[in-house]
Formats: C-alpha cells, sequence, structure tokens
C-alpha cells in the first residue's frame, strides 16, 4: 500500500506539473482583449442568449433540492419537531418502540428456580468468561436460555440498567441476589 | 517362358474366366444368407450339407472353366494379351493449366501366362477336392452342427480370392485379393472361437501376416512410383507397365534399378510373412487351430502359395535384358531366407507329437525349398544372358520350372497328406467315443477325466493304423514319399531341380554356398521326420486302446485321397509334360519334342546327368533323403503291427522293412530327446516367447506415452486452461475493494486517459 | 488586473489539490469538500479564460458550475446522512460492504 500510495503522490505531482505546463504554452493566450469585462455585460448575456440554459438549470437545481431534502426528511423531521417543542424525537422513538411485555424478569427467576440450582452456580454458568460480572451479551444470552427471546437489544440493555443497582453497567453476584428476592416466586414481594 | 515376356501380344483371355472368380465370391453370402435362414432345418442340414452342397458345384464350374482355360493356354508361349474386364476407376477432369481433358482410368483384367496355369490348375483343383472332403470331415462332426454355413461361406470366399489373385492383371489387384485371403483366413482359423487358443491363433496369423503386408504396401508404393511415368493415367502397376521392356530399360537409364529392387525386396518381405518364412513364421503352427480342411486348403495347397506367386511374378522383372546383373543381392537373400527356413522348420519338426503340427513345420520347410528354388532361377535370370544365349537360356527355364514344378507336387502331396491326417483324426475321435461309449455301458467307470484329456491329433496315442485304415494310410505314404523326394515320385523331381540348381548357382556366386548346404543338409532332415510321422502312427503296435479301435468309416473322406494319391505317383508325366514345355518353344535344338521326349529327357537329367558334379550331387541327396533320414526314423520308430492285423499288400514292405531295421538297429535317442537342444525345439527355437516379450514391450511402451501424453498434454491443456481463467478472474476481483477511495481514485484515472486520448486526437 | 495566467496557474493547483485529498481522506465530508475545491478551480480557469478573451461565455460557464455544484453538494450530503444512518460512521474505510 505505501508504494501505491507514493506512486499516487508522485503521479499528482507530475500532473501538476503536466497541467502547468500546458497552461504554460504561449499559444492559448493569445488573442487577449482589450475591453474588460462587467457585470451588466454578463447580465446582458445571462438573461438574453442563455435565459433558456438558465430556465433549465433552475430546473434542475429545484428537482436536486427537492430531492434531497427527501432523502434526509427524517432527519428534517426531527430537527422541526426540536424546535418547535424541545422534544426528543429520537429518543421517544426508541422508548415507543419498546419490546418488553413487563413479566420478563419474573419469568427469567422462575427459569432459576426451576433450575434447582442456587444462586451461586447459576450465576457461574451465565458469566460464561468467567469474568465474575455478567455484561449484556450474556445477559442476554442467559435470558433466551429461559426462553425469553423477543426482548430487543436496548430493553435488554435497559433491563440490565435497571437491575444495576452500582452503576457498574454490568450485573454482579449481588445484584442477581437482588433480582431473586424482588421477583422470585417465594421472594415475592418482598424488599 | 519366352525370351521376351511382353504381354499383349498372346492370346485373348476369353471372358467366362470371370465365372471363376465370380462364382465363388457371389456364393459366399448366397450361402451365409441361406444358413442363417435355415439354420437348424432338417432338409437344410442333410441335403444340402449346411451349405457344403451349394459350394460343390461352385467349385466344380470353377474348376471346369479353369481347365478350359489352361488348355487353351497350355502351349502357347508369351502371356495373354491384355484383357480388360472392367473399368473400376474412371474419371476425368479438364487440367486448369492446358485446358486438355485428363483421363485416369484402372482396371480390372485377367493376365495368363504359365505360373498362372500351373497356380489355376493347383488352385482350383484343389479347392474342389477339399470341398468334398469337408464335407464327409465337417458335417459328420457334431461339434460343427449349425455352423457349417458358415464354413462354407468363409471357404468360398477364400477360393475366390486365391483364383482372382492369380488371374488378375495388376500388382494392385493381386495385393486386393491377397488381402482378402488373409481375412478369410483369419475367419477360418478361428472358426472354433469359443476356444480362446483358436482366437488367439487367428490373431495371431493376421497380425504377422499384417507386418508382411506393410513391406509389401510400402514395396507396392515404391514401385508405382517408379512406374507412374511410364503410366501416366492409369494403373502404374500393372503387368503390362512393369513387364515391359522398355519401361524396364528407361529405369535402368534413370539409374533407379537400386530403387527398384529395393521395392522388390520389400514384396519379398510381404511374401515372408504370406508363407510363413523366417522370420514372420511363427503363425504357421498355431494355425493348426482350425479345421483340418482349413489346414488343407489354407496352409498347404493355396494360401502360403500366395507369397510364392508374388515372388514368381517377379520373374520378368529379374529376366529384363535392362536389369541384368543388379538384382543378384535380392536373389541371395530369397535363397537364404528359404534355406534357413528349410532347415530349422525341418529340425523343429523333429520334436512335434502333434501330427498337424509336424504337416505345418514340414510345409514350411517345402516352401522354404520354393523360395530357394526361386532365388537360384531368379540370379540365374538376372545374371546370364539368356535372351541370346540358347544353353543359358534352356538353364534358367529350367531353374524357374523346377521350383514352380515343386509348388506343384507339394500342394498336391501337401493337401493330400492333410486330409489323410485329417482322415485319421477324425477315425480316432469316432473310434474314442465308442470306446467310452462301450466304457459307460459296460464298466460304469468314472472315466470322464480321461475323456477330456485325451488328444486325438497326437502321434504319442496312435500306432499300427496300417491295417486299420488301408485308404488313408497309401495316401500318407505317397504324400511322404513326394515330400522326402523318393525316386520317380512326387517331389523327386523338383527337388533335385532345385538342390541342383542351387549348387550350380553357388559355383558361380559363393555366396549361395549357405543356402545349398542347407538346403542339402534338409533333404536328409526331411527324409527322417516325414518317415517319423509315418512309422509312429501306421506302424508298430497300437499305443492306446483308442488306436487299437480304428476303422475308416466316413463317406466322402477317401474320395479325395483316392484322386490325389495318382497326381502324385504319376508326378513324372508332369514333368514330362513340364520339360516339353519349357524347351520346345524358342527353337532350341530340341525343337517339338514329344512327350516320350520329354520323358527321357528328365530322366537323363536326374540320373545320369553328363556333368559328373552335379552327378555325385545327386546321388548324396537321393542317398540323404532316401536311406540316411528314413533308415534313422525306422530305427527308432519301426515295428510290426498288432498280432493279427494284416496291412494292405503294398504296405506290408514297408512296415516289415521297419521292423526289421527297428529289431537291429534301435538305438536309444532318451539322451537327445531330453537334451537342451530338444527343448530348444519344443520350444520352437523360442521365437515366439521373444516376439510375445518384444511386441508386449512395444505395445506397453506406446501405451504408456500415450497415457502420459494424454495426461500431461490433453489433460493439461485444460487444466492449464481452467486455471489461467481463475487466476484472471481473480486479479480482476481484486479490483473491486469496496473501498470509496479506490473508486474515485479509478474514476480519476479513467477520465485522465480520456482526456489525454482527446488531447492527443486533438 | 491580475495576469490571468498566474490565475491559471493557481486554478492548477488548487484542481491537483483537490484531487489528492479526494484519494487520500478518509472521512467522507473532507471527501466532498475536495470535490468542491475541484469544482472551484474549474471555475477560476473559466473565469480567467473569460476576462483574457474578452468572452462572456466564460463567465456564463462559471454561473453554470457553481448552480451544478451546489445540486451536487445537496444530494451528496444527503447520500452521506444515509450511509451514517446504515454504517453509523462516515469513515470511507470502513464501509466496504461491496469488497469482493
Amino acid at each position: 500500500m505505501r508504494l501505491t500510495s507514493i506512486t499516487t503522490r508522485l503521479g499528482l505531482l507530475a500532473l501538476l506539473f503536466v497541467l502547468l505546463g500546458v497552461l504554460a504554452d504561449e499559444g492559448l493566450w493569445e488573442g487577449a482583449s482589450s475591453t474588460g469585462l462587467d457585470t451588466p455585460m454578463l447580465a446582458d448575456a445571462m438573461f438574453g442568449a442563455w435565459s433558456l440554459p438558465l430556465a433549465l438549470l433552475g430546473v434542475l437545481l429545484a428537482v436536486a433540492m427537492i430531492g434531497a431534502a427527501y432523502l434526509v426528511r427524517d432527519e428534517r423531521f426531527e430537527n422541526l419537531v426540536w424546535q418547535e417543542s424541545g422534544l426528543n424525537v429520537a429518543a421517544i422513538k426508541a422508548m415507543g418502540a419498546s419490546t418488553m411485555e413487563g413479566d420478563e424478569l419474573t419469568r427469567f427467576a422462575a427459569y432459576l428456580n426451576q433450575s434447582g440450582q442456587d444462586v451461586a452456580s447459576f450465576f457461574a454458568t451465565i458469566d460464561l468468561d468467567a469474568s465474575g460480572t455478567i455484561d449484556v451479551v450474556e445477559f442476554e444470552a442467559a435470558l433466551r436460555r429461559a426462553g425469553i427471546d423477543h426482548l430487543a437489544f436496548r430493553d435488554v440493555d435497559a433491563l440490565l440498567r435497571s437491575l444495576d443497582v452500582n452503576g457498574t453497567g454490568q450485573l454482579d453476584l449481588p445484584e442477581l441476589h437482588n433480582l431473586m428476592l424482588r421477583y422470585g416466586a417465594d421472594g415475592g414481594e418482598e424488599e | 517362358m519366352s525370351a521376351e515376356t511382353v504381354s499383349g501380344t498372346g492370346l485373348e483371355v476369353p471372358s467366362f474366366a470371370l465365372l471363376i472368380i465370380l462364382l465363388p465370391m457371389l456364393a459366399f453370402p448366397v450361402i451365409l444368407l441361406l444358413g442363417r435362414l435355415f439354420n437348424g432345418k432338417e432338409w437344410w442340414r442333410g441335403t444340402l450339407k449346411e451349405g457344403g452342397l451349394i459350394a460343390l458345384p461352385v467349385m466344380a464350374a470353377s474348376l471346369i472353366a479353369s481347365l478350359a482355360i489352361i488348355r487353351r493356354f497350355l502351349g502357347e508361349t508369351s502371356a495373354s494379351a491384355t484383357s480388360t474386364v472392367m473399368h473400376w476407376v474412371n474419371f476425368a477432369w479438364q487440367d486448369a493449366a492446358t485446358g486438355e481433358i485428363q483421363l485416369f482410368s484402372m482396371n480390372f483384367g485377367f493376365y495368363v501366362d504359365h505360373t498362372t496355369v500351373m497356380l489355376l490348375f493347383v488352385a482350383s483343383f484343389l479347392c474342389l477336392l477339399i470341398n468334398i472332403f469337408s464335407i464327409g470331415y465337417m458335417n459328420t462332426d457334431p461339434v460343427n452342427d449349425n455352423r457349417n454355413h458358415r464354413f462354407y461361406a468363409e471357404f468360398v470366399l477364400f477360393c475366390s480370392g486365391m483364383l482372382g489373385m492369380v488371374l488378375s492383371d495388376s500388382f494392385l489387384w493381386l495385393f486386393i485379393f491377397w488381402e482378402l485371403m488373409g481375412l478369410c483366413s483369419y475367419l477360418l482359423i478361428g472358426f472354433y472361437y469359443e476356444r480362446p487358443s483358436a482366437a488367439y491363433a487367428a490373431k495371431k496369423a493376421f497380425l504377422t501376416t499384417r507386418v508382411g503386408d506393410v513391406f509389401l504396401v510400402i514395396g507396392l508404393a515404391m514401385l508405382w512410383n517408379l512406374f507412374q511415368p511410364h503410366a501416366v493415367g492409369g494403373d502404374a502397376l500393372a503387368y503390362s507397365v512393369v513387364f515391359d521392356g522398355a519401361n524396364l530399360q528407361a529405369i535402368a537409364d534413370a539409374g533407379k534399378s537400386g530403387a527398384l529392387q529395393l521395392a522388390l525386396g520389400f514384396m519379398f518381405i510381404g511374401a515372408v510373412g504370406k508363407s510363413a518364412q523366417f522370420p514372420l513364421h511363427v503363425w504357421l503352427p498355431d494355425a493348426m487351430e482350425g479345421p483340418t480342411p482349413v489346414s488343407a486348403l489354407i496352409h498347404a495347397a493355396t494360401m502360403v502359395n500366395a507369397g510364392l506367386y508374388l515372388v514368381a511374378r517377379m520373374f520378368p522383372i529379374f529376366g529384363a535384358e535392362a536389369m541384368h546383373g543388379a538384382f543378384t543381392d535380392l536373389a541371395f537373400l530369397i535363397a537364404l531366407v528359404g534355406g534357413i527356413t528349410a532347415c530349422m522348420a525341418a529340425l523343429i519338426a523333429f520334436v512335434q507329437m502333434d501330427l498337424k503340427k509336424v504337416l505345418a513345420y514340414s510345409t514350411m520347410s517345402q516352401l522354404a525349398y520354393i523360395f530357394t528354388g526361386l532365388g537360384a532361377a531368379l540370379w540365374l535370370a538376372n545374371s546370364l544372358d539368356w535372351h541370346h544365349d540358347d544353353a543359358a537360356h534352356t538353364i534358367v527355364v529350367v531353374a524357374f520350372g523346377a521350383a514352380l514344378f515343386h509348388l506343384f507336387n507339394h500342394a498336391m502331396a501337401k493337401g493330400m497328406l492333410f486330409m489323410a491326417s485329417g482322415s485319421v483324426i477324425h477315425e480316432m475321435h469316432h473310434a474314442h467315443h465308442d470306446v467310452h461309449h462301450h466304457h459307460d455301458h459296460d464298466e460304469h467307470h468314472d472315466d470322464h477325466h480321461d475323456e477330456d484329456h485325451f488328444d486325438a491329433q497326437s502321434m504319442a496315442n496312435m500306432g499300427g493304423l496300417a491295417s486299420k485304415l488301408p485308404i488313408t494310410a497309401t495316401a500318407m505314404l505317397v504324400g511322404s514319399a513326394s515330400i522326402i523326394g523318393l525316386p520317380l515320385i512326387g517331389g523327386f523331381w523338383s527337388k533335385e531341380g532345385i538342390i541342383a540348381n542351387t549348387w550350380r548357382v553357388a559355383l558361380e556366386d559363393p555366396r549361395f554356398f549357405l543356402p545349398a548346404i542347407l538346403v542339402l543338409v534338409t533333404a536328409g532332415m526331411t527324409g527322417f521326420y516325414m518317415s517319423r510321422m509315418w512309422f509312429m502312427t501306421f506302424a508298430g503296435k497300437p499305443k492306446s486302446e483308442v488306436a487299437a479301435h480304428v476303422h475308416e468309416q466316413t463317406p466322402w473322406i477317401p474320395v479325395p485321397l483316392l484322386v490325389l494319391i495318382p497326381m502324385s505317383l504319376s508326378a513324372i508325366v508332369f514333368a514330362s509334360l513340364e520339360a516339353t514345355h519349357y524347351l520346345g518353344d524358342t527353337g532350341s535344338h530340341l525343337g517339338e519334342m514329344g512327350l516320350l521326349d520329354g520323358f527321357l529327357y528328365e530322366m537323363e537329367h536326374a540320373f545320369a546327368n553328363h556333368d559328373p558334379f552335379f552327378l555325385v550331387l545327386t546321388y548324396i541327396a537321393i542317398g540323404l533323403s532316401l536311406v540316411v533320414g528314413p533308415m534313422a526314423a525306422m530305427a527308432l520308430y519301426g515295428g510290426q503291427l498288432a498280432d493279427g492285423e494284416v496291412a494292405k499288400p503294398w504296405l506290408k514292405p514297408f512296415v516289415s522293412l521297419s521292423a526289421r531295421v527297428n529289431k537291429r538297429h534301435r538305438f536309444d535317442n532318451a539322451a537327445l530327446a531330453e537334451g537342451s537342444l530338444a527343448t530348444a525345439l519344443q520350444e520352437r527355437l523360442y521365437f515366439d516367447a521373444w516376439y510375445d516379450a518384444a511386441c508386449e514391450k512395444l505395445v506397453a511402451g506406446f501405451s504408456n506415452l500415450a497415457a502420459v501424453f494424454d495426461r500431461r498434454v490433453v489433460d493439461g491443456a485444460i487444466k492449464g486452461i481452467e486455471s489461467g481463467s481463475q487466476s484472471t478472474s481473480r486479479q480482476v476481483r481484486s479490483l473491486t475493494t469496496g473501498s470509496a477511495r479506490d473508486y474515485i481514485m479509478m474514476a480519476a484515472l479513467g477520465t485522465l486517459l480520456i482526456a489525454l486520448v482527446l488531447w492527443g486526437v486533438a | 488586473m491580475i495576469d490571468p495566467l498566474y490565475v491559471s496557474g493557481l486554478s492548477a493547483m488548487l484542481f491537483v489539490m483537490g484531487l489528492w485529498g479526494a484519494f487520500t481522506r478518509k472521512n467522507a465530508i473532507i471527501v466532498l469538500m475536495c470535490f468542491e475545491l475541484m469544482l472551484n478551480a474549474a471555475n477560476l480557469q473559466f473565469a480567467a479564460a473569460a476576462v483574457h478573451h474578452g468572452d462572456v461565455t466564460g463567465w456564463i460557464y462559471t454561473v453554470f458550475a457553481i448552480a451544478i455544484a451546489a445540486a451536487e453538494v445537496a444530494i451528496g450530503l444527503a447520500i452521506l446522512l444515509s450511509m451514517y444512518n446504515q454504517h453509523a460512521t462516515i469513515s470511507l474505510d470502513e464501509v466496504e460492504l461491496l469488497k469482493h
């Protein structure tokens, strides 16, 4: 790759010199005119001889703008809403599109109880890389093993955050205990 | 044989000669078709003998037509006129350059001269007789039921091939019929195709003669090349072109006689293959796998004579004045090959136990004799000034005549011998069945293993058959005597002639001493092995129970034997006829001779030659062949018949003599029989093994080469294309990096290129 | 007045700089800016030639080129936005779905 880049740069340099050489050719610069150009002449030409092409150009420009506007319509909508009411549409969209059903954690606790394992060994089976903490991926895998596979990734993330009391971003063993206490069948409404 | 064989000056060949060839050729599809249609029907088998009685009148008609032709040409001295029957290639075109019409036509026609007459008679006569024989032989053997039509069809096709070859007027047609005979010989040897040994033998015969045929084709091509300038627009291989004195003179003047000798030499190699001479002899003994009539016809009487006919056909070229002295080397080669084969075959025949194999080697040996004789005659024709000197003319003519006459004698005798051996084998088979039948009925023995291994062809199982098969025994006696060269019978006249002529040439060209000595020694050896064969089979006590029960019973078989016996006995008549013909043509001092004069000439020539050298030579040869050989055989294998058996009166003296010699001079040959020479001879001097190994290596080598070529070159090319296209596509694909920056660069480069082009254009 | 020759020379240098940037930069926005640079360089060239030859057609071309450049930028930025929505990145190196 280095070779290519060196070649490219040298090539570009060569191109520069070629261009300069071509432009320096005296034959190009003959016929210098004495009268200068001024704006009225430009206006005259634009609205005179070149009026039709100009109109077409305008049409082309309009079409391009409309097309570009269409391509970014979602972003423009978000901007408009934020401008008008200060709402963060993106965040609202994210929220409104929740896939949670409300009983996921209960089901997960029930699954743990049914397995008959105690919480510590259960933690060990969930913690795949044996790091001592459960991150989002491992949590999601555990949910799937428990039969809870309808959740979107950000909802899994939200669940984890709701369980993550100490704000590490990952679950540790006491937090799992906590989960069992709060949502376990025999745990019930104990708090 | 005339001084100048310029064809076109003689009689016209009548057009019914076409029937000789055409009738058998047309009978081929007829018999085949009818056989296919009516196979198994009673009337087909009984009345028409499965095609045998269709073939019989056809062959008889051929014989009658042949005799008519022979009668017309018998007294003639020059060859027939060029008689064209049909144009088979005929096209014309306009020469682009000169605008004139060019013609090219090749003809088929007849050419009859003395050689033709000789072979025509031999071929058509023996074909008919063997046809009669095979009706008796093939149709009474149950193993042949429902497939005899194939036999007879191939038989008549073969006969048409031989007759066609003999009558045609161009080397090209000779070759065409030559190949036809090769095909039929393959078909007939492999008649019992369900036997692997028969299939192998047929293949071996075909391939070995093929090797010779390659050289024949090369020789013919060279011949065409040499004679083409003299035969523009026509067949350059026609006899009228090739034998023409003016053409030969032109070739000699152009210095091409060496090339002509080479061409004739190649053609001779083709003859070597066809006539089973050294080194292409290996197929003949194996060819005995075919039924006995096939052996009789193809390998004794007709096909192997094709090679001899070819060499005999070259006589006018050898004898032409223009080629004087140019072909002595080739003549020597012919004689040498003949001499070596004669001796070698005779040696191998010493240890053969199979009746037919002895005859096969005997054929090889006798054909070699004829080659030697032809070699000597051709040398004489080429070296002596026989166009101008009467004495030389006589010598040359007589020498050539002796060789051809030996062909005649041998054909008659060998045909008879094969048919007689067929009779013996046939009766042994029948007796074997009878004995076996008896056993089963009387004693319920489990002798089945005996039946499987009983070899009806082995002389170890025969003995004492002189009393049981009188006609066959007589036929074999006369045939053997003819082959051995018993004085006054058959082969004697010609064999002495050949030996004498070879020695005559040896006196002038010392190289010829080798074949001359070989031929003389072989005379004695011939005496030995033929006598051995006869005495082992017909004298002494029966060596197996089967032999004791044999008796002559099959109809049709004795007929041809009875016809041929007087032919061999009366060879002196034919010899006299030959003498009058040869000598009575060019105004030699013998002039117009009568039959009696011819007879006296022959007798004098044989027994009371003027030249002392040849006189001694003759008597040495007689002594060797008559006394030394047979005596040794009698000492080893002679013996009185079994008690109570009485041989016919003319056979009795031979049997008694053998018994007496056996009693007095019996010696123990066990040391010889077990020795290394005997073993080598039994392995046929290892030629077969060596050829097999060489062929295997050759074929394997070529196969490996072809396999390597296929793998590396052919497969490699395909794989190369495949891998090439794959690597190209991979490299092109690597351009699509998916990176936008690269695409920007490519776009810029492209634009730059276009700008460059446009700027350059502008 | 400035010698049109020098303006031409400047335009050539600007063009090559723009080209260099288009080849080299990873950030898509920067690449768009480089395209603009190239267009600008071409405009300069037109303007210089028009002034030198006294032909107003050159100025007309300039106007047109500016307008077209504007349209092109609009579309280009929209594409950039879509790319970000898809891949969450504007680095051209990381977007290689079409890689063989």
